[in-house]
């Protein structure tokens, strides 16, 4: 008998066209509405000119929203539906009496979708092209916008049905299948996300996850694209990386459907050996997440043991309930006493820290670099870490760090104490191209001065601050709304490096001491690059050589205000509750006892000197009104019983 | 030639068939026997290589079904229900199965619709079951099939589409030398179509004989003597034996011609010699099995 075997089959494809055909229409006309439709309504509008957009926009920046989520569904819904016939019984049956083998099956059925998809794609692009060529759409796109939206959409949406299809195989339940590409999906990340957070949690040291947070966002192709089409900013191996990753996807899919045998139709997983895996992982996450919420909302050990334990119950529950497809699953806690005794054997391992993680201060013979940061330094510095793209290389500094790391491990914790605890993160480098990033939180760190002096006060140390390592300045903004508005900015290049190399050389000049210093600032510096990026720098009594500069430049008395400025001040005793305390008439008595004007400049310069603007958690506090020259308003500081000079004590005997 | 070898097959934990054997000849109808759950339609689904077997070998015509599109062109199940695309039409269907099937006898589709008098443009799924039934025999039976493999085809039906499809399944085993498997929970539904007869208890076959082996191997004697020889009744091979007055009622296995002579030889008042029904052999062959024999007897 001859066998005449043809790779394609007319009627099959009929088949793929009634069962799918609907989702390519309805991507069809909502992509329709996103992009053409909303082009040409834009171009109706009178005022064409304020819709025009700015240079870089793309063919993603139309409804973005409405065209990521038809990234993510169509394709999923393509899957669902492409591989509905083997989720269900009877049409499973059917398909595999027929006389063709699963390949062509599993072409006829990938092939459609993934044609399904080109036409969806290439329609929208040819109606893009024809409304280009033939009314002018420039203030939108470009004709040679057209491919690399037609590329991407179509490369994003075959990984994402090549996804669908491979979770299709591992699952007899189409509601699974459309649920576990989305978890599918997003797993790298969210994984990551869970086990660097739970890891905080227990062990000393280890950073606060954001530090890896945006990477981790690359893992997840649903939280990557959100960042790669909208911003358009994609590489040519990213690109290679997901189509590569679409193929071999589409391949263990076939493996799988070829081995998958046909009673798996309306099974929650379809291959056995992967239920016991599905369980525990499906446990494992719960469990996480059961830390996570409990570990941050609650704080203590006791609730988050408390945490994963109900949470990896919850799980263990869940994963049961999915494959037995039933909630009656109370009876079978074999395989949970397994998981709570393999998770509790890995908790002690991190717990007890076996690989030394918590002790670990590398050598400084392998160190190449060394960087620190702290939050109390944010202000001034605002470094992030990652930023800091010059460590600090000398032996002393990274002998000295880690002397500091060596207390920070001994008195550091792992969690924010308090609003005065700070926060210190140290990398170091290695020379085999490995990093050791920590990050401590200490209660007090006045016995930190000693080593923090020698690290702080180091030439090298003050170099990595931005300021030395920020170009393209843009402008210059001296602010100072202290006493009223006060405030400059500066364009001019030439000035605005006058000043920097004066902040420099102040800075450099600033002991430990000087910066700890939180005494009343002068004034604000604020410097903007070209690319938007922001530094401050505060202007203190010590920052002598910025002040000279300002003389120099007769800003000095269009910003700071000092006593000269200054004709009176008025102080009233309040209650620490009275809102009164910011209202102007209640120090223009000058006949009642309860007002105290003062007028001398070194009295005035101490009142500037003092106020602290603290007034909760007092019974008593102390009004000033400053009475700034030319300034018919008075401005108001506040002062604590504590901290008033010992003349206004004496004035209200 | 269907050839079983030590098939066996399991579902999740639990062995559905444990090692069957069974050979069925071609142009013969065999019936596959056995209660609710025994393994029936997994038997069947695996000979019409939907299921693969965890062990053992299934050939027909010395080649393994499963994955075989060539020899599947010739292999046709029709489940108990039988399954159609949703919103199909008949026609629809059928150019489904001409498209699927390359021995598609177009002619035989057009004289079929007289015979049976369905509508080819409505959706099959607007007909009862047992049109529903019918479409399935039609749109198979137009394939040509060599081997048609049946799970529970009567199942619900009524007595004239019953005779219909009877009519129809051996009008082509008498043609073209079909081979067709059916199985039932219920012998007499099938006994009058089958010259085969498999029973299938708790996944083993427990067993497979002709129908007229069977009907020839075993008989029913009413006989009364006025002395009884009781060396006559150690010579027989006698499965069953009761007394009703002095009335005997032996079921005897063994050569009819033997038998009647050994009888004959003693001169019994009152003698017949009867033939059996098949329900009657499977209840004094089976009795061991108890339950499920009972039930396929219903």
């Amino acid at each position: 008998m001859p066998s005449k075997t043809s790779w394609f089959k007319k009627e099959l494809s009929k088949n793929d066209f009634r069962q799918v055909g609907w989702i390519g229409l309805m991507y069809t006309v909502v992509l329709i509405f996103a992009l053409p439709l909303n082009v040409a309504m834009q171009l109706g509008q009178d005022n064409l000119s304020s819709q025009i957009q700015e240079e870089g926009y793309h063919l993603f920046e139309f409804m973005p929203v409405i065209q990521l989520i038809m990234l993510f569904t169509a394709p999923v819904l393509l899957a669902v539906f492409s591989f509905r016939f083997m989720q269900v019984k009877q049409s499973a049956d059917f398909m595999h009496s027929l006389p063709i083998n699963r390949i062509l099956i599993y072409l006829h059925k990938i092939g459609y979708g993934t044609l399904l998809l080109i036409l969806t794609d290439l329609v929208i692009s040819l109606i893009l092209f024809i409304m280009a060529s033939t009314v002018d759409v420039s203030a939108f796109y470009t004709i040679s916008d057209i491919f690399p939206w037609f590329g991407l959409t179509l490369l994003f949406q075959l990984f994402v049905f090549s996804v669908g299809t491979f979770v299709g195989m591992i699952t007899g339940l189409s509601v699974i299948q459309g649920l576990f590409t989305y978890i599918f999906l997003l797993l790298p990340s969210g994984i990551s996300i869970l086990i660097f957070y739970n890891l905080d949690l227990v062990l000393n040291g280890y950073p606060e996850p954001y530090f890896i947070e945006e990477k981790v966002m690359q893992f997840s192709p649903i939280t990557d694209s959100v960042n790669m089409l909208y911003e358009l900013n994609i590489s040519f191996i990213k690109m290679f990386i997901y189509g590569f990753l679409t193929i071999v996807i589409f391949l263990i899919s076939y493996w799988l459907y070829k081995n998958r045998s046909v009673e798996a139709a309306s099974q929650a997983v379809a291959f056995s050996p992967l239920r016991p895996v599905f369980i525990y992982s499906f446990t494992f996450c719960m469990t996480l997440l059961g830390g996570l919420y409990f570990g941050y909302a609650q704080k203590g050990t006791g609730w988050l043991v408390f945490g994963y334990i109900i949470a990896s119950i919850i799980g263990y529950l869940v994963a049961q309930m999915i494959l037995a497809k039933t909630w009656r699953v109370f009876t079978n806690w074999k395989s949970y006493l397994y998981f709570i005794i393999g998770f509790t054997i890995l908790a002690m391992l991190i717990v007890f820290d076996v690989t030394g993680y918590q002790e670990r201060v590398p050598e400084t013979s392998k160190v190449e670099k060394v960087y620190i940061m702290d939050n109390h330094n944010h202000y001034a510095f605002n470094q992030i870490i990652d930023e800091m793209d010059k460590g600090m290389e000398s032996k002393e500094i990274i002998s000295d760090v880690r002397e500091l790391h060596q207390y920070l491990i001994e008195h550091g914790q792992e969690t924010k104490i308090d609003e005065n605890s700070s926060e210190f993160t140290i990398k170091y480098q290695l020379e085999n191209g490995r990093e050791v990033i920590r990050q401590y939180y200490i209660a007090n760190n006045a016995n930190l001065d000693s080593l923090l002096k020698p690290i702080y006060e180091t030439e090298e140390y003050k170099k990595t601050n931005e300021l030395f390592t920020l170009t393209n300045l843009k402008q210059m903004e001296i602010s100072n709304y202290r006493y009223g508005r006060y405030d400059t900015t500066i364009y001019d290049q030439g000035k605005i490096e006058q000043a920097m190399n004066a902040l420099k050389k102040d800075f450099l000049a600033q002991s430990y001491e000087d910066m700890q210093n939180n005494a009343k600032l002068l004034a604000d510096v604020e410097l903007t690059t070209t690319e938007d990026k922001y530094i401050y720098f505060p202007i203190k009594a010590t920052t002598t050589s910025f002040i000279a500069w300002l003389k120099q430049e007769n800003l000095y008395d269009e910003v700071i205000v000092d006593a000269e400025d200054i004709e009176a001040v008025y102080v009233r005793e309040f209650n620490a509750e009275n809102d009164d305390i910011y209202n102007n008439n209640l120090y223009k008595n000058l006949d009642s006892d309860e007002v105290v004007k003062i007028t001398d400049k070194n009295k005035i310069t101490e009142l500037m000197n003092s106020g602290n603007g603290e007034r909760y958690g007092k019974d008593l506090v102390y009004g000033m009104a400053f009475k700034v020259k030319n300034n018919p308003q008075l401005q108001i500081d506040i002062i604590d019983t504590d901290h008033i000079p010992q003349f206004i004590t004496d004035a209200f005997k | 030639m269907i050839k079983l070898t030590d098939v066996s097959k399991k579902y999740e934990k639990e062995m559905v068939l444990k090692k069957v054997s069974l050979e069925i000849k071609k142009g013969s109808i065999f019936g596959l026997l056995g209660s609710n759950g025994a393994g029936k339609t997994t038997l069947l689904k695996t000979m019409a290589g939907i299921y693969k077997q965890e062990s053992g070998d299934l050939t027909i015509d010395k080649q393994t079904v499963f994955e075989n599109p060539t020899l599947k062109q010739n292999v046709l199940f029709i489940p108990d229900l039988p399954f159609f695309f949703s919103q199909y039409t008949v026609k629809q269907m059928a150019e489904f199965y001409a498209d699927m099937y390359k021995d598609w006898n177009q002619e035989r589709f057009d004289n079929l619709q007289k015979v049976l008098d369905l509508e080819v443009n409505k959706k099959v799924a607007r007909f009862s079951k047992g049109m529903q039934r019918q479409v399935a025999f039609w749109l198979t039976l137009c394939t040509m099939p060599e081997v048609l493999i049946l799970d529970e085809p009567f199942d619900g039906l009524d007595a004239v589409i019953r005779q219909k499809i009877i009519n129809l399944i051996i009008q082509d085993v008498a043609d073209r030398n079909m081979t067709v498997i059916i199985s039932s929970h219920n012998l007499r539904e099938i006994e009058d179509i089958c010259d085969h007869i498999g029973i299938l208890h708790k996944g083993s076959l427990i067993l497979e004989k002709d129908i007229d082996d069977l009907k020839s191997d075993v008989h029913k004697v009413q006989i009364a003597f006025k002395d009884v020889p009781t060396s006559l009744f150690e010579s027989l091979d006698i499965v069953h034996q009761e007394k009703r007055g002095s009335v005997h009622l032996l079921i005897i296995r063994g050569n009819k011609e033997e038998i009647d002579q050994l009888i004959k030889q003693t001169n019994p008042i009152v003698y017949d010699l009867l033939p059996l029904t098949l329900e009657e052999i499977f209840v004094y062959e089976m009795g061991g099995v108890g339950y499920a024999i009972e039930n396929i007897l219903v």
